[in-house]
């Protein structure tokens, strides 16, 4: 008879861990708990047509021989580069560091053009954060440039308002708030008990009149409604999603600022809502290994700075071989990515099926971290979480490949 | 019956993460569903007004980086001026990146153009 086992879904940084899972013969049968983003990641695991097999050139190999011409293409590239790794585990990006740091290569995720900065200055201590077991204690939650029921769908259930132990449907008195600053009317705002509606990279202008706000002076009508939210709330959380982020162009100084003045009122924390479920882990693996959350160079020792992301280095075609870890740049960045990147070997290693992977010199399909095999990842909040994969299957886990390769480089 | 072509219109295409989207490209035989979902463009009532497509129509959105065909879904609170699609491979066709800034997904400036019926099926 079937039995219900319970894992962490892989899907979003919420990394939910009350996922049921019904096998029947290793067959998922039933997925209890999960998001509609999660249940058709975890269903997704067992359509065969959609994962990738090895591949070298196009050629269906073994695991070993793809990871043999993995390491010999590395090994002959005078320049090359390691992208990706937040759809990784903890372990496997640790390996990815210490293989970037033998190749003397540069280093970076999606961070760079994503939530990084913000991850930066939460981890340096430029901004207060909490964790998200610690809502339970505040009364303002601050959805600000994200819309949570698309982009992490079970976060206000699981663990923000509805997870509230003094939320109510009904009552006289609100005793905890629920809040967004959006540019559009998404369905995250249309639940909120107060919705500032902004125009798109105006953010920037708000923050300063809020700013004006807090010091008293007089300031728009509309911040003044937020500075006034603002000054009675005893604990305020602030979700910082990528509307802020690209809204200020990464220049997070003035939300800093605002956040130092807000804090004379009573306690504030910013959870940056990363997307990829353990992006945040890689940002503090590679923090922790060099001092700098991304956009890293082992070329000479360790230097960082904005001419090692990503973006950059495919500009200025800066390496003469990509080795991609679970990302799909050609799908989720500019078309002109895959332009200037033509004719440069790609090695891709991702569990499903991609544009950056059609056509590349190497396909690697790994087992998916969480389902099918384990590992630990970082929440959104910093909390680590120990995956547990329910599925069994032959294909090695990213840490392995990495592992593999690692071995095999010579350099 | 073929639509004429309407007024080129300027617009600021903003994106957004779209769960129904992202789902389509895991889903088993749902690769249909992902361009349903991702290949539209939610606009003010005025401005599809001012492009002269209706609700369910397609507009062609394009820039010195590209062109896209998007169906057009009507958003009484979209600002006027802008436009909001998913964040997917389509509006990639548009984005571009400038030295230290970040790629322009959330402030595309395109002309969008009806397209006629007999066009756009």
């Amino acid at each position: 008879m079937a039995e219900t086992s319970t894992t962490v879904c892989t899907a979003c940084s919420c990394l939910c861990d009350d996922i049921g899972l019904r096998l029947e013969d290793d067959i998922i049968r039933r997925v209890e708990n999960a998001c509609r983003k999660g249940s058709s990641f975890l269903y997704a695991t067992q359509f065969e047509k959609r994962r990738n097999r090895c591949l070298v050139e196009g050629q269906e190999v073994d695991a070993d021989e793809a990871i043999e011409r993995a390491a010999a293409e590395l090994s002959k590239a005078r320049r090359p580069m390691v992208f990706g790794l937040d759809n990784s585990s903890l372990e496997a990006q640790s390996i990815a560091i210490e293989l970037a740091r033998r190749l003397g290569c540069v280093l970076d995720d999606t961070s760079s053009f994503c939530q990084g900065t913000l991850v930066d200055h939460v981890l340096t201590g430029a901004l207060p954060t909490c964790t998200l077991d610690d809502l339970k204690l505040c009364d303002l939650i601050l959805y600000w440039g994200s819309n949570p029921h698309h982009s992490h769908p079970r976060h206000l259930s699981k663990f923000t308002i509805y997870a509230h132990p003094e939320y109510m449907e009904i009552g006289a008195v609100r005793r905890v708030t629920l809040a967004a600053i959006e540019v559009r009317e998404s369905e995250t705002a249309v639940v909120c008990h107060r919705v500032y509606r902004i125009q798109p990279k105006s953010d920037r202008e708000l923050i300063a009149a809020i700013d004006k706000g807090i010091a008293g002076s007089p300031t728009t009508p509309e911040a003044q409604k937020i500075v006034d939210l603002l000054r009675k709330s005893r604990f305020v959380v602030v979700f910082a999603g990528l509307g802020l982020t690209y809204s200020l162009d990464n220049d997070y100084g003035p939300f800093i600022e605002m956040c130092q003045h807000l804090r004379k009122w009573g306690k504030l924390a910013v959870i940056p809502m990363v997307g990829h479920y353990n992006m945040r882990g890689f940002n503090q693996s590679l923090r922790k290994a060099t001092g700098h959350v991304n956009k890293v160079s082992f070329v000479n020792g360790v230097s960082h700075g904005d001419q090692f992301s990503f973006l950059e280095q495919v500009r200025n075609r800066s390496f003469d071989c990509l080795l991609v870890v679970g990302s799909d740049p050609f799908s989720s960045l500019p078309k002109s990515v895959a332009a200037e990147m033509s004719g440069i070997p790609r090695i891709v290693i991702d569990p499903y099926h991609s544009a950056t992977g059609k056509d590349a010199t190497v396909v690697i399909g790994p087992a998916v971290t969480g389902v099918e095999t384990g590992g630990t990842a970082v929440r959104m909040d910093g909390t680590e979480i120990k995956l547990l994969p329910l599925l069994k299957t032959a294909r090695f886990g990213d840490d392995e490949i990495l592992k593999r390769m690692m071995e095999k480089v010579s350099r | 019956m073929t639509m004429q072509r309407g007024q080129r219109s300027p617009l600021v295409v903003v994106t957004y993460r779209d769960i129904y989207a992202w789902v389509a490209r895991l889903d088993k035989n749902e690769e249909a569903m992902y361009e349903r979902y991702a290949a539209i463009v939610r606009l003010a009532e005025v401005d599809m007004k001012a492009i002269g497509v209706s609700n369910g129509g397609k507009v062609e959105l394009s820039n010195g980086v590209g062109s896209v065909v998007v169906r057009v879904q009507l958003d009484s609170k979209c600002p006027k001026g802008f436009g909001f699609m998913p964040m997917s491979h389509i509006p990639n066709q548009l984005t571009s990146y400038e030295a230290g800034k970040l790629p322009n997904f959330k402030w595309i400036e395109v002309t969008a153009e009806a397209v006629p019926v007999d066009d756009a099926e």
